[in-house]
């Protein structure tokens, strides 16, 4: 008897006991459906909090200065030195303050950041239109200004800033550029601030120390090398460890996706569980239907039936179950996730891999629980089984 | 055909061993219409499980078409009752939920038969026991005489070279009884080995040949060709 008689056998017997073998899959659509959607939407979260993490720049290491006492920050010169360090490709040194601007009778209260031309390539910002600072910009003190996207809605409301006379604490600048927008990510709005020249922002807050600094590693290799190199450069000069402060994002996204990737095992394992259970039901069944199938055994193996033909027939069985009930369920988990990430800001990621696990695990399940009952019905004694009512 | 010889069986149910059969020889030649009669509990149902190779002897040897079939595996044993052997069963144990056409070709499936072949074999056999007009039909909407005749079709589908009837018409009217038993006179006419377990000595006396057994020997064999 090949693959493809059993299968019709099989589905022959699920068929002619409908709702039992609907009641028996429910099980594993309930198992597979948990584990789909739930493995997804962890996922999704892993996806959205990687992308955030990602997306504040590449290869990025933050250095905040506190200060220590009366050396409370660092100098513009001192900040660009840390440029000529060995796996660095890029330093942005940033002056900031919280500022009043105005356009027209529009004004908006926002970040200022003064910084220098490297500071999108840095942190990962593209411009929308117009141009960002120039170096001309820093050494001549321009007053002139790139918006976010927040800022650009609240004082521009859809008109062209370009090229427009703002306010910044009374003090006039000229717009050159606008930010593309960026969303929230884990320090907040990233699309609310003010970007002058970092000369015109020393002026401006009538303060010269330099508070962050952002750097760019050269590669993800270097860095650690960095990280170390710029610790012992503080320590040197703050003489004290809790003076600054260096986040790398690389240890950021590891600790983030090493959390999130661990909750998601975890919803995974507890769906798990009721996938297990899923298939616990379907041995409870099999094994009653062979006994219920006793007699109905004893005819088949009267008429010549080996073993292997008898075997086969309930492996087939409880495989078809599980494997039906887990495609069924896959297309519910495919439904909620889709309507989930419709309908709530929550995203989704339905991978090929959850598939694939899903529609193997539950046949494999299927296998599982059935060899045992198939093995008992394969082994019965025919002449018993013929007399058995 | 059937050639057996020193056949014994003991059955140890409970610690307490039951003699079934105690040496029975037997030679049954092609073509032959045997019964065997005997009271319950005779041996007669254990001779024929043994026979229908169902069961394996204790000790003896059993020939059928020319093979020693009390030395195969069970698997070889499930091939020879595919193969060789036709069952009629008195409770006609045919399959609930299939129709009399997948009924009658389940054994095909066991062997392997392709489904236009199979089918074909099926219906021809269906229409030989007088059943072409039944061949969807469920068991439960088929009379007992009906139920029987798809029984004698499944015998018949595999082309056995010996059929076991075990109380044909044990469940049956008298009617019925009558028409199985024409049935199987016919099929015995057109050259198949048929043999017949009954208590009935009405029923045992349509044969050919008598084979009486009582406590696990044979007492009596009367019409043989080789008597």
């Amino acid at each position: 008897m090949n693959l493809l008689q059993a299968m019709r056998l099989a589905l022959g017997a699920i068929w002619s006991n409908k709702l039992r073998s609907f009641l028996t899959m429910l099980g594993v659509i309930i198992g597979v459906f948990a584990v789909v959607a739930l493995v997804s939407l962890g996922q999704g979260a892993t996806s959205r909090v990687t992308e955030q993490v990602q997306g504040m720049g590449s290869n990025l290491i933050t250095l905040n200065i506190r200060g220590r006492g009366p050396l409370s920050s660092l100098t513009y010169d001192e900040a660009m030195d840390l440029a000529a360090r060995s796996g660095v490709r890029a330093v942005a040194p940033v002056v900031n303050g919280q500022v009043t601007v105005k356009y027209g009778n529009q004004s908006a209260s926002t970040t200022l950041e003064g910084t220098t031309p490297d500071y999108p390539s840095v942190r990962s910002y593209n411009i929308e239109w117009g141009r960002f600072l120039a170096p001309v910009d820093i050494q001549n003190r321009q007053k002139v200004a790139v918006l976010g996207a927040d800022v650009v809605e609240t004082l521009f409301a859809g008109t062209n800033p370009l090229g427009r006379e703002i306010r910044i604490d009374g003090t006039a600048f000229t717009v050159v550029g606008v930010l593309e927008k960026k969303g929230t990510s884990m320090g907040g709005s990233n699309d609310d601030k003010v970007i002058i020249p970092v000369s015109t922002a020393q002026r401006l807050l009538r303060d010269a120390g330099v508070r962050t600094v952002y750097i760019q590693a050269e590669s993800p290799e270097a860095v650690n090398q960095v990280v170390a190199g710029l610790e012992a450069v503080m320590q040197r000069r703050f003489r004290d460890e809790d003076a600054y402060r260096v986040f790398n994002q690389a240890e950021i996204l590891d600790t983030v996706s090493q959390v999130t990737g661990t909750l998601t095992l975890m919803l995974g394992g507890i769906a798990g569980i009721s996938l297990l259970v899923g298939g616990i039901g379907i041995m409870n069944i099999m094994l009653v239907s062979v006994t219920e199938r006793t007699r109905e055994i004893g005819i088949t193996k009267a008429l010549g039936a080996k073993k292997r033909d008898i075997l086969w027939q309930f492996l087939v069985e409880s495989a078809v179950i599980s494997s039906l009930g887990g495609l069924v369920g896959l297309l519910l988990g495919y439904g909620l996730v889709r309507t989930i990430s419709k309908f709530t800001g929550l995203t989704a990621v339905f991978s090929p891999q959850v598939v694939a696990v899903a529609v193997l695990f539950s046949l494999f399940v299927g296998v599982f629980f059935g060899i045992y009952p198939a093995n008992k019905a394969a082994n019965l004694n025919p002449i018993e089984a013929l007399r058995a009512e | 055909m059937i050639r057996v010889e020193g056949l014994t069986k003991v059955y140890r149910m409970d610690g307490v061993t039951v003699e079934a059969l105690r040496g029975v020889d037997l030679t049954v030649a092609p073509r032959e219409f045997v019964a065997v009669i005997g009271p319950s509990g005779s041996g007669k149902s254990t001779l024929m499980n043994i026979i229908g190779c169902l069961d394996v002897p204790t000790t003896g040897k059993y020939w059928l078409n020319g093979r020693e079939v009390s030395l195969l595996s069970d698997n070889q044993l499930a091939e020879v009752r595919n193969r060789q052997i036709g069952f009629v069963f008195q409770s006609f144990n045919l399959l609930p939920r299939l129709s009399a056409l997948e009924n009658v070709e389940r054994p095909l499936i066991y062997r392997g038969v392709g489904r236009k072949e199979r089918l074909q074999r099926a219906r021809a056999a269906l229409e030989r026991v007088g059943l072409e007009g039944r061949m969807l039909h469920k068991p439960t909407q088929l009379s007992g005489g009906q139920q029987q005749r798809v029984a004698i079709a499944r015998a018949l589908v595999g082309d056995p070279v010996l059929i076991l009837a075990d109380e044909p018409t044990g469940s049956l009217d008298s009617a019925s009884g009558r028409e199985v038993m024409s049935l199987l006179k016919e099929l015995h006419a057109q050259g198949r080995t048929i043999m017949l377990i009954t208590h009935d000595p009405e029923v045992a006396r349509q044969a050919q040949r008598q084979v009486r057994i009582h406590d696990g020997r044979l007492v009596g064999d009367e019409g043989g060709k080789a008597s």
